[in-house]
């Protein structure tokens, strides 16, 4: 189903008018006409033709890019990771791969499966599994992701919570895999389909990223072709170095074993264990010394790590290289998890299944001895089954390594002879030592001198070289043992240091002459050999090319045998007495007799001057001759390039040329890989790794101390395991800066104080993020919540990562989650071990006494001292008068003298704005995924059973620390409610106005209009009313017919009150019977039912 | 955590604790001494470490005998510090040339002191040899932050702590892997260079490959200034005899850069080692794991090859954007 397009190509014509037309012009011309109409192709406009140049140098440029140096070469092994929710067929995928590079069936795929796919390629399939912490460590290795989608479901989240994953850690490749397409019926829909997930994956990765498509399954294996194909492209891609990548040493696990000693194990069943693992290098160089962390265990220091013959090696033989296709002895696959391939890898042996015809058996034992191996064989079922066990004697020199470096040598004296051997302290690996043995001799006393043996030159150590006396005989060392006591210093013994000299020369980075020089000064220039040496160095520049420049400069406050008088001024001493060789015409032959003396007397600036003007001269030509010559170069060019195709080819060409910018980049990280290469060349590899470290692509073992008992118990294949080298500082805590962003998948805000997990380097862990914004004044404002759609900062207390490491955080790690499960990613700008994140405080006041612009205020502090604190602090009202604090009163305490712009009112509120720093709680909590148990597999009870561990089913995911919500959901407690917080209707009390009173002066005074009015209408006066007889009748009639009335309507409605009570006390009444009734009838129906289905099921037992 | 027993090299046990991030214990720091414990210009240096550092923790105990430092962040910035009587300004300023190229802004430290005497370099041996050779690992070059690296001399002192000396140092992302001043020849010319007001002399050597060698000649008392011309003369001629790339004080520097850089592989030529550059080697593969590949030279009896890939250090306290 691979769509490449494939255009027919362009026949030739042979025949035909326009060939005769075009023959007869050959003829004419005796060479075939370019263009029909040469003036067409001229150009026309010079503006045009401008911009059209100024878009194609753009376009050169634009696709330039710094130039990374990559570390690993190319010979490692490619990581695949296969990755795809649950049933999209990525063990299919695997099988079918597997089968098509090396012929074999693989029926369990567990951990890692490395095999040759081609000529100089190795590759490493890993099917990941569905869980979050596998595809985060898949992610941060992978070379290649094979990507699995089912197209009759269509995308899941997993597919895009990986690609996030990916984009965070420096997105690999990654090659898309519809499968699941057989499913479709109609060809329209499927195509449709196809359409529809390719644009979507497309905006996911790049525009044109590569989408496979799998047809159904033939055979459980994807159709041969389509597989072929795959396999095609996979072996052509090309990888972009990776910055983590680039410079983090890593391992990818694919062989472990625990190397506990029985007893240990037996004595103490839970104690730490020791365990080797097994894999190739990637990244860079892996050196012994660093530090390493395994992803979902923790942070470790190797113990011992090895190199090993490769199990997967490339072809190397000549004849092989020449073949174009692999032999099939050469399509090694080696899945030592797996138990393929006739080896079968236990605990701590490895057993390989040879049939019998393959061995010729001799009457001696076997005894094979691999580097590293030894090898025994085992009769088992009437198959041979060879046994390779590993000596781990190699540690053992461990720990007197770390003691000889730097430790006090007085108590370790009477053992000297003991550690004599050489061989033993040198190099704590057996194989280091044995290569060190045929290295020249020479190598190995310095080196020993310097790093090795420091007893040797603790009982040297009274005897002190002299530097100072250059006596060239004595300074040969190669070759002599003896010569190594003179040629190095040992370093003082404490005790030494009472004599106040020595005292002073502590820690000094100074040579010490004193004790040399006086007794040197006369004899000095009296040897002969020094002599000549010296000479020979100050004037054999004199044969190089710039003479002039040199010649004038060949003055030395040196003086022979004459002993002549140096004086104690300066200015004399530089153009002084000089001793310089033969002057003038000078040969290199001549250099022996240059005994002769002169006296140098020309004045100084003089010869500068012209020194300048030589230099200066000669640069220019030299720029001369570079322009002239790439000119040349430029015009040569011209003359060959004549279409547009030509001209992109010669813009390269000046490129290369004419020195720019980014050819100076390219050429200096190429000299310096050239440089890398030689440098250890000659060596073999593994004097190579004591230098450099494991080179990527080997194949090693590594030894743990201290790993906890629950890694080895509830070691499970199926997911990765890592061991990631960290660069120093890496293993240290501090406070990580970094610019967050909310996912915009993800359905909530983060929170201040919720804590986080984190996948940061090669860590997963727990964290609580501050969250802060960078104010315009640089102030580091604290943030309660992450903004919603804009990026903030955040620290958190963590180990410290390189800036410009991506991450990504997660609220949630279970897999049962129905949303997005990433809820945040950013990137590390800055490190730092104290945190600068302010919030907001507002100090409240009340003003207790006014003044005109004076105001005592109370209630915003509570001590003199904290008042003193804040004096000349801006304070301002509510209403907007801006003030200054000035003094504290004595009484009542806290309370002080503040100015203010204008005079304050008493119900006035004082506040003074204040920022309070903030740090982040220094909280971490490792994902500790690989001590858990998981649940369980299903051919995957072998550990489990020989560790005689409980039932699989009590398994426990990794529990991180609850947010706060989840608590309070759990224990059924809503939010804590702030009683002030809340929104009370507010009791207002009327004002009181007094009433207004003008002075009768200023009434006086007024115009008329505004006169207070004195003929005001009094409200609520009552009148008495006198009624007469009649009226009085008239009115005690009318009370009495409403009281009639009124007490008639009150009568009816308590009548009707009670009338509805009773209805609806019926009313219930009824209805409550009804429901028993539907009940009685319901409960009887499903009765029938059950015992109807349950007659059934008995009649089909039956 | 690295534990050592003696008080030896206590600048270099400092200056890697501080670049490789790994806390260090020293203990029975002169036990038997009349004066036991740390010295006054090591407790100076500590504050100085204290001052350019984010973090860092040091906890000596009462007696002076047993010291825990745990390392923090190079910050840099602006520093004043005054380094005392008992060691000249160049003992502080070796001691954090090369911590504070990886801090996190481009520093000015002005130090007051002593600026030329014994047992350390002068001044001027500092600001013309020292720093033009720390300036061949790429640190003041267009692409470090901060301008050019410098030592302006404000005063000087012999014997008063009065010098006033100001250092000037940029931050860099990384430094470069050197080689260029591997296997040179030819020497071309011994210069009388700066000198200090009549209490010594610094000479100078410039080799035609642009190698510097430089000595420093302090006059003792009742010493008569031609005696000292003529140590000076024979210092410098030792130096020169040697085919090294650098002058016998210099050795540790380049070693210590060279292990710093990048995963690339550095080589110079040196002389004959020096024993506290012995001590230089063993303690940067104690603490950054870089083992040399030591290799003597086939045409000069007294000069040796080293080469080494590494360690990868970049600048971690300087902020991104």
């Amino acid at each position: 189903m691979n769509e490449e397009q494939e255009n027919k190509k362009h026949n030739k014509k042979n025949v035909g008018g326009k060939f005769a037309k075009k023959k007869k012009l050959m003829k004419k011309n005796k060479q075939f006409p370019k263009h029909k109409n040469e003036k067409a192709f001229s150009v026309r406009s010079s503006v045009n033709f401008q911009k059209i140049a100024q878009r194609r140098t753009d376009r050169i440029e634009k696709k330039l890019h710094y130039p990374i140096v990559k570390r690993s070469t190319d010979d490692k092994p490619i990581i695949v990771g296969v990755v795809g929710p649950p049933s999209t067929g990525k063990s299919t995928l695997i099988r079918s791969l597997v089968k098509r590079y090396t012929k074999q069936n693989i029926n369990e795929i567990k951990g890692p499966i490395t095999l040759i796919s081609g000529k100089n390629r190795r590759l490493t399939f890993f099917e990941s599994k569905n869980d979050l912490n596998s595809m985060v460590d898949i992610a941060k290795i992978a070379d290649l992701i094979l990507l699995l989608i089912d197209a009759s479901f269509g995308f899941e989240m997993e597919t895009f919570e990986f690609l996030n994953l990916l984009q965070a850690h420096g997105f690999p490749r990654v090659m898309g895999i519809l499968t699941h397409l057989d499913k479709f019926k109609e060809n329209k829909t499927l195509r449709r389909t196809k359409k529809i997930l390719k644009k979507r994956f497309w905006t996911e990765i790049y525009q044109g990223a590569k989408l496979f498509y799998l047809s159904g399954i033939i055979y459980g294996r994807y159709p041969k072709r389509e597989i072929l194909n795959l396999s095609r492209f996979i072996s052509v891609m090309k990888f972009r170095p990776l910055i983590w990548r680039n410079t983090h040493p890593f391992v990818f696990v694919d062989r472990f074993e625990d190397i506990t000693e029985p007893e240990e194990i037996r004595k103490n069943p839970k104690g730490d264990r020791k365990v080797a693992l097994y894999g190739y290098v990637h990244g860079m160089n892996f050196k012994k010394d660093i530090k390493v962390h395994i992803p979902g265990c923790g942070d470790f220091r190797i113990q011992n790590i090895t190199l090993l013959p490769d199990p997967c090696p490339l072809p190397t033989k000549e004849q092989e290289l020449k073949r174009r296709t692999l032999n099939e002895r050469e399509k090694i696959l080696y899945c030592p998890m797996s138990n393929v391939g006739g080896v079968f890898f236990d605990k701590d042996a490895v057993y390989i299944d040879i049939p019998d015809e393959q061995i010729r058996f001799s009457s001696d034992n076997i005894t094979d001895h691999g580097p590293g191996e030894n090898l025994k064989i085992v009769m088992d079922d009437g198959r041979v089954r060879r046994k390779a066990i590993f000596e781990e004697n190699s540690q053992k020199n461990n720990k007197q390594k770390n003691e000889f470096v730097f430790d006090d040598d007085e108590e370790d004296e009477d053992e000297d002879e003991d550690e004599i051997d050489y061989n033993e302290v040198y190099n704590t690996d057996k194989i280091a030592a044995h290569e060190s043995l045929l290295a020249p001799n020479i190598n190995i006393n310095l080196s020993k001198l310097i790093y090795g043996d420091d007893n040797n030159d603790h009982n040297e150590s009274k005897k002190i070289t002299n530097l100072s006396t250059m006596d060239t005989n004595k300074i040969q060392y190669e070759n002599e043992e003896n010569s190594d006591e003179e040629f190095f210093i040992p370093v003082k013994k404490s005790n030494d240091s009472n004599d106040p000299k020595t005292k002073l020369r502590n820690d000094c980075s100074v040579f010490s002459w004193d004790n040399t020089t006086d007794i040197n000064v006369e004899n000095f220039f009296n040897q002969e050999e020094l002599m000549k040496i010296i000479r020979q160095k100050i004037s054999q520049t004199k044969i190089g090319q710039n003479d002039d420049e040199n010649e004038n400069e060949n003055e030395n406050e040196n003086d022979n045998d004459n002993d002549e008088e140096i004086y104690g001024d300066f200015e004399d001493l530089e153009t002084g007495e000089t001793f310089e060789g033969k002057k003038g015409n000078f040969d290199g032959n001549e250099n022996g007799n240059e005994n002769e003396v002169e006296n140098f007397d020309e004045n100084e600036n003089e010869d500068e001057n012209e020194n300048d003007y030589h230099k200066k001269k000669i640069l220019q030509k030299e720029k001369f001759d570079e322009e002239y010559d790439t000119k040349q170069e430029y015009e040569d060019g011209d003359e060959k390039s004549h279409s547009r195709k030509h001209r992109n080819d010669k813009a390269f060409k000046m490129d290369e040329k004419i020195p720019t910018f980014f050819g100076e980049l390219q050429e200096n990280s190429e000299q310096q890989n050239q440089v890398n290469k030689q440098e250890f060349e000659e060596q073999d590899l593994q004097t190579r790794a004591i230098y450099t470290g494991c080179p990527p692509g080997t194949y090693v073992r590594m030894e743990f101390e201290e790993i906890p008992v629950e890694f080895v118990e509830y070691f499970d294949a199926h997911y990765p395991i890592i061991v990631g080298g960290l660069q120093s500082h890496e293993d240290q805590m501090g406070f990580v800066h970094v610019r967050i962003k909310r996912h915009r998948w993800y359905k909530k805000i983060l929170k201040t104080n919720d804590p986080l997990i984190i996948s940061i380097g090669w860590r997963r862990f727990q964290t609580i993020p501050l969250y802060f914004i960078t104010d315009q004044n640089n102030r580091q404002r604290a943030l309660k919540y992450t903004p919603e759609h804009m990026h903030c900062e955040a620290f958190f207390y963590g180990p410290i990562t390189p800036q410009n490491t991506g991450f990504v955080g997660f609220q949630y790690i279970d897999d049962n989650l129905a949303g997005f499960r990433i809820s945040a990613t950013g990137v590390v700008l800055e490190l730092d071990q104290s945190v600068s994140v302010v919030k907001k405080l507002k100090l409240v006041g009340y003003p207790f006494k006014i003044f005109k612009n004076t105001a005592f205020i109370q209630n915003m502090f509570s001590t003199q001292l904290e008042v003193a604190k804040f004096e000349r602090a801006k304070i301002r009202t509510v209403s907007g008068i801006r003030g200054q604090i000035k003094k504290a009163l004595k009484s009542p305490p806290g309370a002080f003298r503040a100015t203010f712009e204008d005079k304050i009112r008493t119900s006035d509120i004082v506040f003074m704005r204040t920022w309070f720093p903030v740090k982040p709680f220094n909280f971490y909590n490792p994902v500790t995924s690989h001590l858990m148990k998981r649940k369980p597999q299903k051919n995957n009870l072998e550990i489990s059973e020989n560790e005689n561990v409980q039932s699989p089913t009590d398994s426990v995911s990794w529990q991180p620390m609850k947010t706060v919500v989840q608590l309070r959901r759990e224990q059924g407690v809503g939010p804590v409610v702030n009683q002030d917080s809340l929104y009370k209707n507010v009791d207002r009390k009327e004002p009181l106005f007094n009433s207004l009173k003008i002075p009768k002066k200023l009434q006086a005074q007024l115009p008329f209009e505004l006169k207070p009015k004195f003929s005001k209408i009094q409200k609520n006066q009552t009148r008495a009313v006198v009624l007469d007889d009649h009226e009085k009748k008239v009115v005690g009639l009318v009370n009495q017919i409403t009281q009639i009335s009124k007490d008639k309507a009150q009568k009816q409605k308590q009548l009707s009150q009670k009338k509805n009570i009773e209805k609806k006390r019926k009313k219930d009444k009824e209805e409550k019977e009804f429901a028993l009734r539907r009940a009685e009838v319901r409960h009887r129906f499903f009765a029938r039912k059950t015992a109807f289905s349950k007659n059934r099921l008995n009649s089909k037992k039956k | 955590m690295e534990i050592f027993q003696d008080h030896s090299d206590f600048r270099q046990r400092i200056i890697l604790s501080t670049l490789s991030g790994k806390a260090i214990k020293i203990e029975k720091i002169r036990e038997k001494d009349e004066e036991p414990g740390l010295l006054d210009y090591e407790i100076n240096y500590l504050r100085l470490i204290e001052k350019i550092t984010n973090g860092c923790e040091i906890e000596v105990n009462k007696t002076g005998t047993k010291l825990i430092f745990k390392p923090g962040l190079i910050i840099g910035g602006n520093i004043n510090h005054k380094c005392g009587k008992s060691r000249p300004i160049t003992y502080f300023l070796e001691g954090i040339a090369c911590l504070i190229p990886f801090g996190k802004k481009p520093s000015t430290i002005t130090l007051t002191g002593i600026t030329n005497a014994e047992p350390d370099i002068s001044i001027d041996t500092f600001s013309k040899v020292t720093i033009e050779n720390i300036k061949k690992f790429g640190i003041g070059d267009e692409d470090s932050i901060g301008g050019n690296i410098s030592v302006k001399i404000n005063k000087r002192a012999t014997s008063t702590d009065e010098g006033e000396v100001v250092f000037n140092c940029p931050i860099v992302k990384k430094i470069e892997a050197n080689s260029a001043c591997g296997g040179r020849k030819n020497h071309q010319k011994g210069k009388m260079a700066g000198n200090s007001v009549g209490y010594g002399v610094s000479l100078i050597a410039k080799t035609n490959t642009k190698c510097l060698y430089g000595i420093d000649c302090f006059a003792h008392s009742g010493e008569v200034a031609e005696d000292l011309g003529k140590k000076s003369a024979i210092k410098i001629l030792t130096e020169i005899s040697i085919s090294s790339c650098v002058d016998s004080t210099h050795q540790w520097i380049m070693l210590l850069f060279m292990a710093l850089c990048p995963q690339d592989v550095s080589q110079i030529k040196l002389g004959k080692l020096s024993p506290y550059t012995i001590s230089w080697l063993r303690g940067i593969r104690q603490f950054l794991g870089v083992l040399f590949k030591i290799k003597t030279d086939p045409e000069s009896q007294n000069s040796v090859f080293l080469s080494c890939v590494g360690s990868g250090l970049t600048n971690i306290s300087k902020r991104n954007f």
